[in-house]
C-alpha cells in the first residue's frame, strides 16, 4: 500500500516538474531573441550626416531665426555634436522630439545676416561611440525679409 | 460671419478618420441600404452651412476644403480651434437653408460656378511650390477616395439639410495673467476681456486638455470599460478554479499520505486559489485597477499554483520517509516560486494575496485621453494689443470680411501688386488699435518669455516695422509687427524683453488705426520666409 502511495506521489512530482518545464520552456520560446552573428568590422555601418535642412542653396536667403536639422543614421547625443560657426555667434544644439538621431541647430538670437559656415566636425560621435571621421561643411544666407515702404497701409 | 466651431470640427476630424479607416465603422449597411450612424449625419448635416460660410458651390469642393485645409493640418489647427469662441451661427442662415430639398444629389451642377478657394491664394515662390506639390498630391488622392466613399449610399441626401446640432463651449486659454508679467513691466491698460461662455483653466494647462470630449466618446469609452471589467471578471473566476483543481489534486495527494484534506485544501486551495478569486471579484466589481490585477494575478495562477501542491504535500508528510517526501516537496515549491516565476518578494502581484487592487495600476480606460495626438502647436500668443479685434484676417482666417490677399484684397492693382511682390502678406494679421496706442509682446501658451529685439526697420513715411524673437522649447518664432511710430530704438540682442512689456505704440500718421503682425517660426519647412498664418496664433478677436 505504501509502495503504491510513493509511486503515485513520485509520479505525480515527475508530471508537476515535467508541466512545470514545459511551460517554462514555452514561456522561453516566446521570448527567444534569434542570435545574429556580431558583425565583422567591415560590416559595421558607418556614422554618418544623412541630410541637413535646409537645404544648402546660399543662392536663397533664410530667416536669421532659421534652425538647422542635422540628420545621422545612428543615435545621437547633442554633447558629442562637435562644430564650428562662422561668423561666431551663441548657438544651441537640441534634439528633435520624439526622434533619437536628429539635432536641431538654433542660433542662440539670430544668425548673422549674410552667410554662415558651419563645420560638423569629424569627432563628432554617436551613442554607440562610432565617430564621423571626416568634417562636412554647410553655408546657410540669412537676410530679414523685405517689406513694403509705402504710404498706404495694407 | 459665423465661425466653424470646436467640437464640430473635432467630431467631423474624428469622423473622416474613422472613414478612412474603415468606412464600416461609421455606416451599417441592412439589405442593399446604407445607414451612418447618428453622430455622422449630425455632422454632415451642418456641412451646408459651412459651404455658404467658405463660398463653395459644391460638396466635393467642400470635402476637398475640410480635407486639405483642416485635416491634413489637423494638429495645427486643432490648437486654433480650440481657442476659438462659441460660433454664433445667425438664424437667417439655418431658415435658408432649411428650403433647400432634403434629397439633394451628391454632385449636382449648380448655377454658381465653383469657387476654387486655392486659386484665391497668391503664387508662392517656385521652391514653396515644389515642396507643396507632394502634399497636395497625396491630399488630393486621399480626398479622391474619401470622395468617392462618401458617395456610397444616401449620405448626401442628409446634405441638403441644415440643422444645426447644439454648439458646446469650447475651452479657449485663459488671457494671461497679469500678475505673470514682472514688476517692472507695464500692465495691461484695461484687463483683456473674458469671453463669454469660457471654462478658466489653470495657467500652463497644456492645450490639448481643454477640449471637451464629445459625449458620444464618452458613452462608447464608458461601454468598452464596463465590458473590459466583465471580461476581466470571468477570466479571473476561470483562474479561481484552474487554482482550485490544483490546490484540490495537492490536498488530495496529501489525503493519500495519511493527513487532512481538509487542512491541506485550506493551506493550499484557500491559500491561493481563493485570494485569486477575491481580487478578481474586486477587479470585477471596480472594473479598473483591480481589473487589471486580476488580469496579472490570474495569468501567473498557472505557475503559482503549482506551488501549493509542493506546499500542501509537505506540511501533510510525518515520519522519515514522510520528512524525506516533505523536503523534496519543499524544494521543488521553492524552485518553482524562485527560479520560475522569479517573483518570490512581488507575490504581492503574482499569487492573489493581495486582496485589493493598487492604486493607479492598469486603469486607461477611464481616463478618456485625447483621440490622436495632442496639438503639437498649443503655443497660442496673447493678443500685443490690449482687447484687440482683427480687423482684417489672414487669407485662411478671415475676420471682418476681410482676409489679406483674398479675392477682395486684391481687387485693387495696388494691393494686388503688393500681394504678388509680398506673398507672405496673405498669412499676416492686422489688430485694430488707437493711434499711438500701446502694442505689447504676447504671452506663448500663456507663459511669459524672453524676446528679442532683432529688427528696427524705420520707414519713409516715419512708420516703423520691429521684429522680434522668442524660443519656446526648441521651436524659434519670428514676430514682425508693422505701422508701429518710429521710436528711434536700436537692436538690442544682449536684454532680453517679456512678454506683456510694451513693443512700440502704433503709428500717429494719417490712417494709423492697426497694427500689421506677422509671425515665424525657425524650423517649419525651411523655405524662404516660411511665414505662419497669424490668424490661426494669436488671440484677438474676431469679428
Amino acid at each position: 500500500m505504501h509502495k503504491t502511495k510513493f509511486l503515485v506521489i513520485g509520479l505525480f512530482i515527475l508530471l508537476v516538474i515535467l508541466v512545470v518545464l514545459a511551460i517554462r520552456s514555452s514561456l522561453k520560446n516566446e521570448n527567444n531573441i534569434p542570435i545574429t552573428p556580431s558583425p565583422t568590422k567591415a560590416q559595421l555601418p558607418k556614422f554618418n550626416l544623412l541630410e541637413i535642412k535646409p537645404k544648402e542653396d546660399t543662392s536663397q536667403s533664410y530667416l536669421p531665426i532659421t534652425q538647422i536639422e542635422f540628420s545621422f543614421n545612428a543615435k545621437v547625443n547633442p554633447q558629442k555634436f562637435y562644430y564650428q560657426v562662422s561668423p561666431e555667434v551663441k548657438t544651441k544644439v537640441d534634439i528633435k522630439p520624439e526622434t533619437d538621431n536628429i539635432l536641431i541647430l538654433s542660433p542662440e538670437i539670430i544668425w548673422q545676416p549674410g552667410i554662415t559656415t558651419i563645420t560638423v566636425l569629424p569627432h563628432t560621435t554617436s551613442n554607440d561611440g562610432k565617430a564621423l571621421g571626416q568634417s562636412f561643411t554647410y553655408q546657410i544666407n540669412t537676410a530679414f525679409p523685405k517689406t513694403p515702404d509705402i504710404d498706404v497701409h495694407y | 460671419m459665423a465661425v466653424p466651431d470646436t467640437l464640430f470640427f473635432l467630431n467631423l476630424f474624428k469622423a473622416i478618420r474613422d472613414f478612412n479607416k474603415d468606412p464600416e465603422k461609421i455606416r451599417t449597411t441592412i439589405g442593399d441600404k446604407v445607414y451612418f450612424k447618428k453622430d455622422v449625419v449630425k455632422l454632415l448635416k451642418r456641412l451646408p452651412h459651412f459651404k455658404t460660410y467658405w463660398n463653395i458651390s459644391n460638396e466635393e469642393d467642400l470635402i476637398r476644403k475640410v480635407y486639405t485645409d483642416f485635416w491634413v493640418e489637423r494638429d495645427k489647427n486643432l490648437a486654433f480651434l480650440i481657442s476659438r469662441p462659441e460660433p454664433i451661427l445667425p438664424p437667417e442662415v439655418h431658415t435658408e437653408t432649411k428650403t433647400e430639398p432634403q434629397t439633394q444629389p451628391a454632385l449636382s451642377a449648380k448655377t454658381i460656378p465653383p469657387i476654387n478657394p486655392l486659386s484665391l491664394i497668391p503664387q508662392p515662390p517656385e521652391v514653396l511650390k515644389q515642396a507643396a506639390a507632394n502634399t497636395t498630391v497625396s491630399a488630393q488622392i486621399k480626398t479622391k477616395k474619401l470622395i468617392s466613399r462618401i458617395k456610397i449610399g444616401s449620405l448626401f441626401s442628409y446634405l441638403g439639410k441644415a440643422v444645426f446640432g447644439e454648439g458646446t463651449a469650447s475651452a479657449a486659454p485663459t488671457p494671461p495673467s497679469t500678475s505673470l508679467a514682472p514688476s517692472v513691466s507695464p500692465t495691461f491698460p484695461t484687463p483683456l476681456p473674458q469671453r463669454s461662455q469660457e471654462k478658466a483653466y489653470p495657467i500652463g494647462t497644456p492645450a490639448y486638455k481643454k477640449f471637451e470630449v464629445p459625449s458620444f466618446l464618452k458613452n462608447i469609452a464608458s461601454s468598452l470599460q464596463i465590458k473590459a471589467g466583465r471580461a476581466i471578471s470571468r477570466y479571473g473566476r476561470l483562474k479561481f478554479i484552474t487554482s482550485l483543481v490544483f490546490g484540490g489534486a495537492g490536498g488530495g495527494l496529501a489525503a493519500l499520505s495519511g493527513v487532512s484534506p481538509m487542512g491541506v485544501l485550506a493551506s493550499s486551495a484557500l491559500g491561493f486559489g481563493f485570494p485569486n478569486f477575491i481580487t478578481s471579484r474586486v477587479g470585477g466589481t471596480l472594473l479598473r485597477g483591480g481589473g487589471g490585477l486580476a488580469f496579472k494575478a490570474g495569468s501567473k495562477a498557472a505557475l503559482t499554483a503549482a506551488g501549493p501542491v509542493g506546499w500542501g504535500i509537505a506540511i501533510a508528510s510525518s515520519g522519515t520517509l514522510r520528512k524525506i517526501v516533505k523536503w523534496v516537496a519543499v524544494g521543488i515549491g521553492v524552485f518553482i516560486l524562485f527560479f520560475l516565476i522569479q517573483n518570490p518578494f512581488g507575490l504581492s502581484k503574482g499569487t492573489g494575496l493581495l486582496l485589493l487592487p493598487e492604486l493607479g495600476e492598469a486603469a486607461p480606460i477611464g481616463d478618456y485621453p485625447p483621440q490622436g495626438p495632442p496639438p503639437t502647436n498649443s503655443s497660442l500668443f496673447s493678443c500685443p494689443v490690449a482687447g484687440g479685434a482683427i480687423t482684417c484676417g489672414s487669407i485662411y482666417t478671415p475676420s471682418n470680411s476681410c482676409g489679406h490677399c483674398d479675392s477682395s484684397y486684391i481687387s485693387q492693382p495696388y494691393y494686388a501688386n503688393l500681394c504678388s511682390q509680398y506673398p507672405y502678406n496673405a498669412l499676416a494679421i492686422d489688430v485694430g488699435g488707437a493711434a499711438g496706442s500701446p502694442v505689447y509682446l504676447p504671452y506663448i501658451g500663456q507663459d511669459s518669455v524672453d524676446w528679442y529685439y532683432i529688427r528696427p526697420e524705420p520707414k519713409s513715411s516715419g512708420e516703423m516695422i520691429k521684429g522680434f524673437t522668442a524660443t519656446v522649447g526648441t521651436t524659434k518664432y519670428y514676430l514682425q509687427l508693422h505701422h508701429l511710430k518710429n521710436d528711434g530704438s536700436q537692436v538690442n540682442l544682449s536684454v532680453p524683453i517679456k512678454s506683456g512689456q510694451v513693443a512700440g505704440q502704433i503709428c500717429t500718421n494719417s490712417d494709423c488705426d492697426h497694427t500689421h503682425i506677422q509671425l515665424a517660426n525657425g524650423s517649419a519647412l525651411w523655405q524662404i520666409n516660411t511665414w505662419l498664418d497669424a490668424g490661426k496664433y494669436f488671440e484677438c478677436r474676431i469679428i
